[in-house]
């Protein structure tokens, strides 16, 4: 039988987790009271609907509640922007993966770059680049990148918490990496 | 914007990814306008576009037909290149 | 380098970035959490809250039967919020014609312009119609 979450699991859990997910809003909103918002949402949505889980279920939960969360925060983004933008920029694009330029762009697989970190940039600055790198992806990709490779989820856990299918993971996170892999080599970065 | 046209904006919002290239474009030419009548004005309109949807095919075609034929006659012809359009009108 | 070891070395840079997140939002990151581990006690009806609310024992039992109520209040916010979700994601683009956005975006998106249906011909065209 599993054990259930207990006050000080989910308290260590949220502790070792809400950095990132900080930093994960921040990539997807861009603005540091709306992350901050919607951190506290997914927090309080977790501690409240799900504590009663086992505790090796929490980092799942807490990510799709993260995901639904930025979501949910672009979706009211939407309501409120009828107010205050011209009602027919509204009604353009559809949803966030159209129209990606970097799915155009060609970057040589095997190339020499991802080497030797901060090799020639100062590392906070290659941080940084890699941050704004991230903030341009189109939101599936950045998703499905940061749960399978900082949130270490595998395949099928990220497809979990995104609720889509374990191939769209892969092709959302392979786009990612060659999306950012592009992004930073024209940057100059050397990873 | 009083709640109620909020949530009908909001439904046609929902809608217009589904919608042909070109609905959206007419969507998206017209919604100026349409924000801008009168509930009333609005109420009108959907009234006679429910009364038109119900009318048989042809019937519908014909007022349609009716509608083009009167806005053609109001307007001078546009000449095909913008400049120096005709005074006065035609006819 | 492969998809994996980038996204391993990538993983390696942001964790560094961590360490740069300002004061103020490590600050407010940390009250989120204490705020939400309180809702976490909510449903295990505990006695110090109400104490350390400062009214002791005063009016225990009030307080527990109001602490019960409190405790249906989030679940009742969360079905109000749920049922307006599913009222605004459950309307797909179908042929209900009762649905007066869904009468919106056709007549938007149709064929006649939005004039059309404010013209006082259109009436009497669409009588005449009617009649025959």
């Amino acid at each position: 039988m599993e054990k259930l979450a207990t006050y000080q699991e989910l308290s260590e859990f949220l502790k070792q987790v809400e950095r990132r997910a900080f930093k994960q809003a921040m990539f997807a909103v861009h603005g540091e009271d709306a992350a901050l918002d919607i951190v506290q949402d997914s927090m309080l949505k977790l501690s409240d609907k799900y504590a009663g889980r086992p505790a090796e279920e929490l980092p799942l939960l807490f990510q799709r509640i993260l995901q639904n969360t930025i979501r949910d925060y672009f979706r009211r983004q939407k309501i409120r922007n009828f107010w205050t933008m011209p009602l027919s920029s509204l009604f353009s694009g559809g949803e966030d993966d159209e129209q990606d330029p970097l799915e155009t762009m060609q970057t040589e697989s095997g190339s020499s770059f991802l080497q030797d970190p901060a090799k020639s940039l100062e590392s906070s600055q290659v941080v940084e680049l890699i941050e704004a790198a991230l903030q341009k992806l189109p939101a599936r990709q950045r998703e499905a990148f940061l749960l399978r490779y900082w949130e270490n989820m595998d395949v099928a856990a990220t497809a979990a918490a995104m609720g889509c299918s374990e191939g769209s993971v892969k092709t959302h996170c392979s786009r990612a990496v060659h999306g950012l892999a592009a992004m930073l080599k024209e940057k100059g970065v050397e990873l | 914007m009083p709640a109620v046209q909020r949530k009908r904006l909001l439904g046609v919002a929902n809608r217009y990814p589904k919608m042909t290239p070109e609905q959206q474009r007419r969507i998206r030419a017209r919604l100026d306008v349409w924000s801008r009548l009168t509930p009333e004005q609005r109420t009108q309109a959907r009234d006679k576009f429910i009364k038109l949807k119900q009318l048989p095919p042809e019937k519908r075609q014909e007022i349609k037909r009716k509608w083009v034929e009167r806005q053609q006659a109001a307007q001078p012809v546009a000449p095909p290149a913008a400049t120096a359009p005709v005074q006065g009108g035609s006819n | 380098m492969n998809e994996q070891e980038f996204g391993r070395t990538l993983a390696g840079h942001l964790n560094r970035g961590l360490t740069q997140i300002n004061r103020d939002a490590l600050d407010r990151l940390g009250q989120a959490r204490e705020r939400a581990l309180a809702a976490y006690q909510e449903p295990v009806d505990v006695p110090e809250m109400a104490l350390s609310a400062g009214h002791g024992m005063l009016s225990g039992r009030g307080r527990a039967r109001k602490g019960r109520y409190a405790y249906l209040l989030p679940i009742l916010l969360l079905l109000a919020a749920l049922t307006f979700a599913f009222y605004w994601q459950s309307a797909p683009l179908d042929d209900n014609i009762d649905d007066v956005a869904d009468i919106d975006a056709r007549l938007l998106g149709g064929d006649l312009p939005i004039q059309a249906y404010l013209d006082t011909s259109m009436d009497s065209w669409l009588e005449n119609s009617a009649d025959q």
